[in-house]
């Protein structure tokens, strides 16, 4: 790992305690140039890590509630009439960051959340026959609460597809939470800490990313896990090749993180739960319960070749 | 539709395909007739054009009637489409037909690939080394092109694709050469059969007034000659062809009713005799070139009575030969049939001829004495070597004897010899070569058309046949000079000359040398390159218990095998590394697993190392290493064999004991 990002790191954990796994998971994600799902309970600090990421990384910020009356427009921007110009003006929505911090997305309706994910898809908003470039980089970190709380509308298979990875923070461990229970509030700790990285390096990272080896063994390897998710009666659809290459991609960026210029079983399985645990339902499950135990079946299922 | 990673076929790519299309077509130029030549010439500026104009670009219609124009022509001119000529006058048209209607990726291809078979057909028209060299450029291009085409983005530089074409030709060498070596040759030439008899230079079997001064004005190659140790002078250079005895007063000649026979005949020999090889052009007559006096024959040749040597079929294709002579020697006794045909005169003698052999009849003891009295007429008379001699109309001897004076090396060979048997003394004219141009280079020397010669030979007493060359006796120079000079001062040959002094005519005459001494190299080892050669290559090698028939068949059915396995092997090379890495490591996990440390089915290299190397510190780092080279051979992009074979090693050397 490079000086700048081991900085990011370490100092994404100080502020969020003992969630080292989560912090790089995170990173991983950025730096395959996906977006990133954080699920869990409301107040283990989903937000606190979207808010960590953008500020360490010095990325453009911007954060979006979703509730249920909550609007594209409100997403997007707006074109409003200007009086003295005798034209419609556009006025960019909060999408228009290089980060997005998406909190609560399943508690808006599905026309607002595609709002969004249209312009995940597309890295592009359109609007009045008018497209708008989004700013590059573009990130979108989208936090949600487990789906069988009252009042959310669950995200469909298909725009989950669109989240890179999707992670879940947990509750911390005893010394952990007793050192955040302690201390200083990690808000303010956040404000202290400076910029640790230059955000024109992120790109070049990416790049790095991109050019990590992909040996042929492990293209076999990632192909078996795909096939035994489809073939497997345990889990409702199999794998799609996006989940494939989405794997790949993340397992690019572990591998880029662990300081190597190639991808070993390891960090593919490092990603693994991340990149497809939002893809796979259980057979018998009719949502919801989507779940890391199911992946941890199929990687000890799919010896490594 | 347009295929994902591809090239478009712009602009650039179009014109140096048909660009290369017509360099591979342009040395037939010289063998097709001009109204295809002229058709093709119009097909290629059509095409260019129709490059940068897409308007003229020919619809399906128009194609076709094109074709069926080219087909048309074709018939219409060799009333046939089969054949040598026919067939390439053919295959040129449908390939600038082809490359007209390229439009897709495949249709290159297609193009190429005919376009290296138009540049084979090259070869049934001549084989020489400047065709060759350039085929060779050409090849180079369409091969750099067919790269070019299959590369995702254009090479941002030219000699990207001819580097790796020249690669790729360097690689291919050694298949070619062993090929050339092992490969079964066809005796005779399959696309012989239209040997231009009427394009071949040289002596024919019949002198008439006139007929080598045609020749001195050629200065094509008959033949080269490499000494296999000092040469003789140049006085004794002479380049026996065939021998003629029979006249009709007009013309000479040797009766083919009158076979001479191959009877062995001995020649007593003074002093060694001289070994020399002899590399004929072809020049579609029977006989072979040999150094006065050849004493034996080269292989499939026979060496006939009069000392020529002949084979059985005209000479077509250039052929190399050794070659053993004596010029100093002594024939045995003439046989009085041989004799009376020596003797025979036609009804061209006259009363003047006869006073004039009767004068040196009665000045001399003996026939020796004849001889050199005829000499001497010829050299105090007022005789001129010329080779524009005036037109002898009535008894061309007896009026160059007496009224002209002036004449060539026929005239005064043929007359000679019809003297000689006036004077009851038997004499024959020989037909040959004389003298020959040194390659200082090459060390051999080049015998040209223009040094063609004619001599008599007559038979003494006591020494049997001798050499007399009566053009020696006039102009002494002709024999002893290497023929650079200007034969008198009106009408001399048009020969364009470079003078021998100075520094440009040196280095012009060494070039010409060194680019002779090369083509002489490539006759001899790549076009003579022939089945005996091939076979006798075989029988020193030690596979002499085949015949060449079964020899063709074993070779053919090798390179069918190798080049299967090749096949398979380059469709299996991947793969292969690959298990025999998996299996190494394998052996590797199974070592541990006797130590109670079990790889299991999903745990990753790394993984398994570090808990192998928690489980047993004492191997951690003999663990990691393996690990690592494992790594580095399965998972990255870069192995070489080194790795592999260092990985083997360690995993064999790896022989952990219980704790």
């Amino acid at each position: 790992m490079s000086a700048e990002l081991q900085k990011v790191f370490e100092a994404a954990s100080n502020i969020l305690l003992g969630k080292q796994e989560v912090v790089k998971l995170s990173l991983a994600c950025l730096l395959a140039r996906g977006h990133l799902l954080i699920e869990d309970l409301p107040g283990v600090g989903k937000t606190t890590l979207a808010h960590t990421l953008a500020h360490l990384l010095g990325l453009h910020y911007q954060r979006i509630q979703f509730t249920s009356d909550l609007l594209p427009s409100d997403i997007i921007g707006v074109s409003i009439y200007e009086r003295n110009e005798q034209r419609f003006q556009f006025h960019p929505g909060p999408v228009f960051a290089q980060l997005v911090l998406a909190d609560e997305i399943n508690r808006a309706t599905p026309k607002a959340q595609s709002a969004l994910l249209e312009a995940m898809e597309e890295r592009q908003v359109t609007t009045d026959g008018q497209t708008h470039g989004l700013p590059e980089p573009f990130f979108v970190i989208a936090t949600q609460n487990p789906s069988h709380q009252v009042g959310t509308f669950p995200l469909p298979e298909s725009q989950l597809d669109r989240f890179l990875m999707r992670v879940r923070i947990g509750y911390p461990e005893r010394n952990a939470e007793r050192e955040l229970l302690a201390g200083e509030d990690r808000r303010q700790v956040l404000q202290r800490t400076p910029v640790a990285m230059n955000n024109l390096n992120l790109a070049d990272y990416q790049q790095q990313v991109s050019q990590v080896h992909v040996a042929d063994a492990l293209i076999d390897y990632c192909q078996d896990i795909l096939l035994f998710s489809r073939n497997s009666p345990d889990y409702r659809h199999g794998l799609s090749p996006r989940a494939g290459l989405a794997i790949l991609q993340g397992a690019r960026a572990w591998a880029f993180l662990e300081g190597r210029k190639l991808v070993l079983p390891e960090d593919l399985q490092a990603v693994l739960p991340a990149t497809v645990g939002h893809r796979l339902q259980a057979a018998g499950d009719c949502g919801g319960s989507q779940g890391d135990g199911m992946v941890k079946n199929l990687l000890s299922a799919v010896p490594v070749p | 539709m347009q295929q994902p990673f591809e090239q478009t076929l712009t602009l650039r790519l179009m014109l140096l395909l048909s660009l290369f299309m017509g360099l591979a077509i342009l040395p037939h130029g010289m063998n097709l007739s001009l109204p295809i030549n002229l058709y093709l010439i119009a097909l290629f500026g059509w095409r260019l054009s129709s490059l940068y104009l897409p308007k003229l670009q020919p619809g399906r219609w128009l194609l076709l009637l094109a074709t069926f124009g080219a087909i048309f022509l074709v018939y219409s001119h060799y009333q046939t489409l089969i054949g040598r000529d026919a067939g390439v006058a053919l295959l040129a048209n449908m390939l600038l037909l082809k490359v007209m209607e390229v439009k897709k990726r495949r249709d290159i291809y297609v193009s190429v690939f005919i376009s290296y078979f138009v540049v084979i057909t090259q070869f049934l028209f001549s084989q020489s080394i400047v065709l060759a060299l350039y085929l060779l450029l050409v090849i180079i291009c369409l091969t750099a092109l067919l790269l070019e085409i299959n590369r995702v983005k254009p090479s941002s530089r030219l000699h990207e694709p001819i580097l790796k074409t020249l690669i790729i030709g360097i690689q291919a060498l050694p298949i070619a050469l062993i090929l050339f070596v092992i490969f079964p040759r066809i005796t005779q030439p399959l696309w012989n059969f239209a040997t231009d008899s009427s394009a071949m230079t040289g002596l024919s079997d019949r002198v008439t007034p006139g007929a080598i001064s045609q020749l001195i004005e050629s200065p094509g190659v008959a033949f080269r000659v490499q000494f296999k140790h000092t040469p003789p002078p140049t006085a004794q250079r002479y380049w026996r062809g065939l021998v003629l005895w029979d006249t009709d007063g007009y013309s000479w000649y040797t009766d083919r009713s009158r076979p001479m026979g191959y009877d062995a005949v001995e020649v007593i020999q003074i002093g060694d005799p001289i070994a020399y090889e002899v590399f004929l052009e072809p020049h579609n007559k029977p006989w072979l070139y040999s150094l006065d006096l050849p004493i034996a024959a080269p292989t499939n040749s026979r060496l006939s009575r009069d000392f020529q040597l002949l084979k059985n079929r005209p000479v077509t294709q250039p052929l190399h030969y050794n070659g053993r002579s004596a010029t100093n020697y002594r024939t045995p006794q003439l046989p009085p049939v041989l004799r009376k045909r020596a003797l025979q005169l036609n009804d061209n003698v006259t009363q003047r001829q006869r006073d004039l052999v009767s004068q040196w009849q009665a000045a001399s003891l003996n026939d020796k004495q004849i001889v050199d009295q005829a000499l001497r007429y010829f050299n105090t008379q007022p005789f001129v070597y010329t080779l524009t001699p005036p037109r002898y109309i009535e008894n061309a001897i007896d009026e160059f004897l007496f009224e002209g004076r002036e004449g060539f090396c026929e005239h005064y060979a043929t007359s000679f010899t019809q003297l000689m048997r006036i004077a009851a003394i038997p004499a024959r004219l020989v037909l040959g070569y004389q003298g020959g141009e040194y390659n200082t280079l090459g060390d051999y020397f080049i015998v040209r058309q223009h040094d063609a010669h004619a001599w008599s030979e007559v038979w003494l007493e006591g020494r049997g046949w001798v050499r007399i060359d009566p053009t020696a006796a006039v102009a002494p120079e002709r024999v002893n000079y290497p023929i650079r000079l200007n034969f008198g001062e009106e009408g001399s040959p048009a020969l364009f000359n470079i003078g021998s002094g100075g520094f440009v005519g040196s280095m012009v005459r060494q070039i010409a040398y060194a680019f002779d001494s090369a083509n002489v190299q490539w006759e001899r080892w790549i076009i003579g390159y022939s089945r005996e050669h091939q076979f006798s290559l075989m029988h020193s090698l030690g596979f002499d218990t085949f015949t060449a028939s079964q020899w063709s068949f074993i070779t053919i059915g090798m390179i069918a095998v190798s080049l299967l396995f090749v096949g398979l092997r380059i469709a299996w090379q991947g793969k292969q590394r690959q298990t025999r890495t998996k299996r190494i490591y394998d052996r590797f996990c199974r070592r541990l697993s006797r130590l109670g440390i079990t790889r299991r089915p999903y745990e990753g290299p790394l993984d398994f190392a570090k808990r192998a190397s928690r489980r047993r510190p004492d191997l951690a780092a003999q663990i990691m290493r393996i690990i690592d080279l494992y790594i580095q051979l399965r998972y990255a992009s870069r192995r070489t064999d080194m790795e592999c074979q260092l990985f083997a090693r360690q995993v064999r050397q790896f022989r952990p004991r219980r704790r």
